[in-house]
């Protein structure tokens, strides 16, 4: 079976018209696996950082939603250990009209507006809402350690 | 062709069924190092199986899975001592030619498959008598 249009159409549009701040390449010998970076947003503790994702594409999409996960080590209430990502979209908010486009740009806006009531990472949850100026200046540090240029 | 999850997405599988719990209990798997994000090391624990010798003695192996993996197995090692034919009596090491669901590995083979496969082999006929090391004993 070869790659469904829909994949075909979105990585073109992915590669030849990426959004600002967000890269995303296939693999050559598996077209639905992306190696993915998206900067850190400006204004952000994570600004000036480079974090690289993998993204895949399961046998349903679009379906079910793409699975994505950090690859970059990062201090974030939203995203644990292993680089998993607590996303609505990526779960039950996910509609077939979304896109891997869309999906990046959700991630990159979690990077600017962590979300400390629905943690993954319960540590770094409760280090944001007891001190958040404390916590963001961990994820400063994580950005600067792990994610450079 | 199916998509062909890559070995990450895969693993991230595993470890996410390794945590609910497989089959009756008698065989679980956890990741070494919690924050170990290329998810290459392994726990296994397996029961061993009523009616032999290995009745009430618990067995512990690591897994480690390159980045080859899935299309290549696994390397396993037990690290308690056990007298079994597919594992060296110097430092557990299973030999993989000697271990069906290493040797006749494929895609659909996992961790699961693995412990699952190595329990079963602790029952037949020919291992469930030998002799073993004492209990708690390890490489």
């Amino acid at each position: 079976m070869a790659l469904p249009k829909r994949i075909i159409k979105e990585t073109e549009r992915l590669v030849a018209d990426p959004a600002p701040g967000i890269t995303a390449a296939p693999h050559e010998d598996n077209l639905r696996y992306f190696d993915v970076t998206i900067q850190g947003p400006d204004g952000s503790p994570f600004q000036q950082g480079v974090f690289h994702l993998e993204l895949f594409l399961p046998e349903e999409y679009p379906m079910s939603p793409p699975k994505v996960r950090f690859l970059t080590k990062i201090y974030h209430p939203n995203i644990d250990k292993l680089g998993r990502i607590c996303l609505d979209i990526l779960k039950d908010k996910w509609s077939p009209a979304l896109q891997i486009r869309t999906v990046l740009l959700s991630i990159q806006a979690l990077l600017s507006a962590p979300n400390p009531d629905d943690p993954l990472a319960t540590d770094v949850a409760k280090h944001y809402k007891e001190d958040e100026k404390d916590a963001q200046r961990v994820s400063r540090e994580w950005t600067e350690k792990y994610a450079s240029k | 062709m199916a998509a062909r999850v890559p070995r990450n997405f895969r693993l991230l599988e595993e470890l996410e069924k390794g945590e609910k719990g497989i089959g009756d209990g008698s065989c679980s798997y956890g990741l070494m190092d919690s924050d170990d994000i290329m998810m290459s090391n392994w726990n296994g624990t397996i029961l061993g199986p009523g009616h032999t010798v290995h009745e009430n003695r618990i067995y512990s192996l690591k897994i480690h899975c390159g980045d080859d993996y899935p299309e290549k197995p696994p390397a396993v090692h037990f690290l308690s001592r056990v007298n079994l034919p597919f594992v060296s009596p110097i430092d557990g090491k299973i030999d993989p030619m000697r271990l069906n669901v290493l040797s006749q590995w494929g895609r659909d083979s996992s961790i699961e498959t693995i412990l699952v496969g190595i329990r079963r082999e602790m029952a037949t006929a020919n291992n469930r008598k030998l002799l073993q090391p004492p209990e708690g004993s390890t490489f």
